[in-house]
């Protein structure tokens, strides 16, 4: 009954301010783009530091001064641990040669660098029923005499928890700017409506139209001008996100990210704009029955 | 079935100046044809807008069928303006619709079915005689026209109480007789009526009761009269 009424006069109040209303849009997707290229940011880095956790290898570096026998005996006691799926031996100059084929086209930067000082490690993966107790086995390998360090994904994450904590806490300040500047934009869209439309409104009260069929018209071209705002924003995320992943071929770890990048999935695309609808409809329903109140006897 | 109107010490000032109302009481019973008429200013408009609820009376009450609408909740004084049907000076039609929405406004909003809301608009625009020009803006018709869209968007629901301000105010004599005619054919139909004017010749012409607004108070008059219609 009420969108009989409601979504024809929503559509000819957007035509008839259009210029106020494609503006109160274009701002809204430039604040929603900005939120959404801050929550895209959050989500990749959370894709990335889930595989990186999900990681099963431990490096194990040795001592520079260890003799071949002792190397090799070493080696024999890790490689038979029960919780160690395999193990290989990575000599300096290997380990200097996988590095230049990581950095591709950058290598130069490692001409002139001799193997001199680099150790030879011993690269561990474990079984993958065991990685919860990954942090116990690198422990037990880094008492091992001859093993100088070890390095192991788990524990770089530890040192970097607190940026995550830092990130997280930014990540929801702008989320809840965001949706309070999108109440505010929305909420003066619809004010700027009622204004050039409180004739309508009077006459609707006077044919004994209740508080929310008044509103009803209002409540779409809220939810209108927000679902515009939030597609044309979504739009723009997914242009900035294609422009920056086309950067990412330099060598083969800017592509191992290109890789593992991700963009909103659909689900969670649908979501944002129902709740860009739901907010849309809850401010200008904000604004439309403050109005209403003021204009009662 | 019509509604008796009662208005008892009301009473109504706008920003604490001199009260354009003072202690006003009047009664019309079911059925009456009333003229309401006073000097420009003297309050006729704000005795209708206190009747529509759309004014709060500083003191006094406002009795319908008995009942003191004065107190109603928001959502029952739309319910309370359901009842009335008004036509006022100015029209108050959105101007960018066609004459049949606005014809069709109260009907949705009183939430009827689109096949009762179609019957209901061509028996009102067939009354009013612009039936054939159901699809015009309103924006491009005369005052008259305007105000023949008025009273059908007022007549929509069968109306059990019918006000009119200045019905008249803005038309030739042509219209206003037209205008008059069709007041009156609702009135004979057993509608409580009041129409406010300050043309005497119009109560003359059609002749009726009529309450006189003068120093703030509301006093019965009789008028000579010319022909009755009523």
């Amino acid at each position: 009954m009420y969108l009989r009424y409601g979504i024809p006069r929503a559509i000819r109040g957007l035509r008839t301010n259009w210029r106020a209303n494609i503006n109160n849009v274009l701002i809204l997707a430039a604040s929603l783009g900005v939120l959404g290229m801050i929550v895209l940011l959050y989500l990749n880095i959370v894709h990335f530091s889930e595989a990186w956790l999900s990681d099963t290898t431990i490096s194990l570096f040795l001592e520079p001064d260890l003799d071949p026998a002792a190397r090799r005996a070493l080696f024999g006691q890790v490689q038979h641990h029960p919780l160690v799926k395999a193990a290989v031996m990575v000599t300096p100059q290997d380990g200097l040669r996988e590095l230049a084929e990581k950095l591709g086209a950058d290598h130069a930067m490692l001409l002139g660098a001799g193997t001199e000082g680099l150790p030879y490690t011993i690269d561990v993966t474990v079984f993958l029923n065991y990685r919860d107790r990954i942090d116990l086995l690198a422990n037990r390998f880094e008492a091992l005499t001859g093993v100088a360090d070890v390095i192991y994904t788990q524990r770089l994450l530890e040192e970097v928890k607190l940026f995550f904590v830092l990130l997280k806490g930014i990540g929801w300040f702008f989320i809840t700017l965001m949706v309070l500047s999108f109440f505010l934009i929305v909420s003066h869209a619809t004010k700027l409506s009622l204004y050039a439309r409180r004739d309508e409104i009077g006459i609707l009260s006077l044919v004994g139209a209740t508080r929310n069929f008044i509103c009803s018209s209002f409540v779409v071209e809220g939810i209108l001008i927000a679902l515009a705002g939030c597609l044309l924003a979504a739009g723009i995320v997914w242009m900035c996100y294609q422009l920056l992943i086309s950067g990412f071929s330099w060598n083969e770890i800017t592509q191992a990210i290109k890789a593992q990048t991700v963009f909103f999935p659909l689900p969670a695309l649908g979501a944002a704009l129902g709740a860009a609808a739901l907010l849309g409809a809850m401010s200008s329903h904000f604004a439309v029955t403050r109005l209403l109140k003021e204009l009662e006897p | 079935m019509a509604i008796n109107i009662a208005l008892q010490g009301l009473t109504k000032s706008y920003l604490g100046m001199l009260p354009v109302l003072d202690d006003v009481s009047f009664n019309i019973d079911e059925g009456e044809f009333y003229y309401l008429t006073g000097v420009s200013g003297a309050g006729k408009t704000t005795v209708f807008r206190l009747l529509m609820l759309m004014e709060r009376p500083d003191r006094g009450t406002i009795l319908f069928g008995g009942e003191d609408v004065t107190r109603l909740s928001p959502a029952d004084q739309a319910l309370h303006r359901r009842r009335i049907g008004m036509v006022f000076q100015d029209y108050r039609l959105l101007a960018d619709e066609s004459i049949e929405e606005n014809v069709a406004l109260p009907l949705r909003v009183a939430g009827y079915r689109a096949g009762k809301l179609r019957g209901k608009i061509e028996e009102r625009l067939e009354q009013v005689g612009l039936a054939d020009r159901r699809k015009d803006r309103v924006m491009g018709l005369s005052g008259g026209e305007k105000q023949l869209v008025s009273i059908a968007r007022a007549l929509a629901f069968d109306p059990k109480v019918f006000f009119a301000d200045e019905p008249t105010g803005n038309l030739d004599q042509s219209m206003a007789i037209r205008v008059m005619e069709l007041i009156l054919a609702l009135h004979r139909g057993g509608c409580t009526v009041i129409v406010a004017t300050h043309d005497l010749n119009l109560i003359r012409a059609f002749w009726a009761r009529t309450l006189l607004i003068k120093d703030r108070r509301v006093h019965e008059v009789r008028l000579t009269e010319h022909r009755s219609s009523a």
